[in-house]
């Protein structure tokens, strides 16, 4: 009965924490410049995404470790030192586009400078870190985050063409801004599959002490919770493309993002989307800074834990709180978060590589995974995301450049 | 005297010589001149191509915002969104047009250009009409936001 609660729980959360500043940024901007045409990005980046957090789940269940303790301990500390580095670096530059976002969110809603709100975020994020345990956090945000299905009700109301929608799933060529094309499709790709993402789900399943013989739970969770997470991603886009298209609105504000519910919500629109963003955007903070503590605790071999009281997990807390500051100081630069998001998920595309190749070779290692290791698809699917995110480094920068 | 004698002659090989010389640069100078202006030509094809290429992108952004204005301005009378948003909104419309407008002007190249010069004062007449309906919505002055609509769609159909 437990197992089914957790499922169901964990499905919801799924749904409800998959929208974030880089997915409400990328497919808003997607959708108002090239239709339904990058929803195949979003569909095969949820794929991807699902299959890779299943696995996680997969090795801290079997191993009882996370991804950045197992790789520190399979590789060595002089290996995990340049993922670290990377990931710690893409960290502080989300969390702080998250707290952005999350800040203009209010500023929606009230009119006052965004600036004004990164050190009470900042707080609050803190604050929720410092009292509660992983579960509230988790469950309780992903909950709330259900607000982000307004979405998905707009896009539905909007009536798109089915067909079209069909069509838009086997990519295709654009025609125009070939590079502003490639980017968007990689930046999707970056946002959806954020590498904090892998260790913060395998960090979580050690926390809630999940077991081989819940397996299922976890592979069931991954696979309908992110693909209907995905669903989530595909509304802002195709309301985008329906609402912000024609109206020949690039996205370039969240303030312009916001008209997209307009049509369908008219007076509502604007609270229910900064809502959506704020509680996104808020959510991903509490989760990347959980996460920065995390990777810090685990590479150093200190005691960490959000289940554990603060006393006894000093340094865990300590690192956080330290990331969560140099992320704040970023915010306070006043740094447009719409820019600082795209900037963050087209850097997370160039440590895909790094941090994908290790998890390849750990999925497919008995130590670790015991008789679960990975299958032909699995590895292929692996292989293929290692390949492809080592050419999206390349060309990342100069499509940035070009189109970005 | 023989042709073959005079090419004996001292002076007349060094004259053959330096005809060689001249001889052997104009040939490498014809080998080079059609490729370098060749690839002169490409760089000024080229920078045209991106000097169309980001007007037309600049283009396109005024494009948007003087739509978004429009958009915000239209949900604001139909009383969809509250007055602190739209006031909200169109600052931060105002201040993208402005950057369209500072990117203009930080390239003369642009400037020179009449499209990129009409384009520059499209952007200063949006950013003025951008800062009449703010002080009128913050007015709750309809009528006058209705006619500061108007004079955005003139704006969008004189481009």
């Amino acid at each position: 009965m437990s197992a089914i609660v957790d499922l169901i729980l964990g499905v919801v959360t799924s749904i409800g924490g998959f929208v974030e500043a880089g997915s409400i940024s990328t497919a808003a901007q997607a959708g108002s410049e090239f239709g339904f045409q990058l929803l195949w990005a979003i569909a095969a980046a949820t794929i991807m995404l699902a299959m890779l957090v299943e696995m996680s789940g997969r090795l801290a269940a079997v191993s009882r470790r996370s991804l950045a303790a197992a790789v520190r301990e399979r590789f060595g500390v002089h290996f995990q030192i340049v993922p670290l580095t990377a990931e710690m670096l893409i960290d502080v530059l989300l969390l702080a586009a998250e707290i952005g976002g999350a800040a203009i969110a209010i500023k929606l809603l009230t009119g006052v400078a965004f600036q004004w709100w990164v050190i009470p975020i900042g707080l609050v994020i803190w604050l929720v870190l410092w009292l509660c345990g992983f579960a509230v956090i988790e469950y309780g945000i992903g909950l709330l985050g259900l607000v982000t299905l307004a979405f998905v009700v707009s896009a539905w109301q909007t009536q798109p063409n089915t067909r079209d929608l069909g069509a838009s799933l086997i990519p295709s060529l654009p025609g125009h801004d070939p590079a502003r094309y490639a980017f968007l499709a990689v930046s999707i790709l970056g946002a959806t599959i954020s590498p904090y993402l892998l260790n913060f789900y395998a960090s979580g399943a050690v926390e809630e002490k999940l077991t081989e013989g819940e397996l299922w739970v976890n592979r069931t969770t991954a696979y309908i919770g992110m693909c209907f997470g995905g669903v989530v991603s595909m509304g802002v886009l195709v309301t985008s493309a329906m609402v912000l298209g024609p109206l020949r609105i690039v996205v370039d504000s969240y303030d312009q993002a916001a008209l997209m519910l307009v049509p369908v919500f008219d007076r509502w629109a604007v609270p229910l989307f900064a809502l959506a963003l704020g509680i996104g955007c808020f959510g991903a903070a509490v989760e990347l800074t959980l996460n920065a503590g995390y990777l810090f605790a685990q590479f150093f071999g200190w005691s960490w834990g959000a289940n554990k009281p603060r006393r006894d997990a000093a340094r865990f807390t300590f690192a956080f709180t330290i990331v969560l500051v140099a992320a704040l100081v970023v915010s306070l630069t006043g740094f447009d978060p719409l820019r600082l998001t795209l900037i963050s998920v087209a850097l997370t595309v160039v440590i895909m590589p790094v941090v994908v190749l290790p998890f390849l070779v750990l999925m497919n290692d008995d130590n670790y995974v015991k008789a679960h290791t990975s299958g032909a698809i699995g590895n292929a699917c692996l292989a293929a995301l290692t390949i492809a995110g080592a050419v999206m480094a390349v060309v990342v920068i100069p499509l940035e450049i070009l189109g970005g | 005297m023989r042709l073959s004698s005079a090419k004996m002659r001292p002076s007349n090989l060094r004259n053959a010589a330096s005809g060689s010389v001249i001889a052997s640069f104009n040939h490498v100078a014809r080998e080079v001149a059609a490729p370098v202006f060749l690839f002169t030509a490409a760089l000024i094809a080229s920078a045209c191509g991106r000097q169309d290429q980001r007007l037309r992108q600049h283009d396109q952004k005024l494009e948007s915002l003087a739509a978004s204005a429009t958009a915000i301005g239209r949900a604001w009378l139909a009383g969809s969104t509250s007055g602190t948003y739209t006031i909200t909104a169109l600052e931060q419309t105002y201040v993208l047009v402005e950057k369209e407008r500072a990117a203009l002007a930080s390239t003369p190249d642009a400037l020179v250009d009449p499209r990129g010069a009409e384009l520059s004062q499209t952007a200063e007449r949006l950013s003025r009409v951008l800062a009449a309906i703010r002080y009128e919505v913050r007015g709750a002055d309809a009528a006058s936001v209705r006619q500061r609509l108007h004079d955005i769609e003139g704006l969008r159909t004189e481009r």
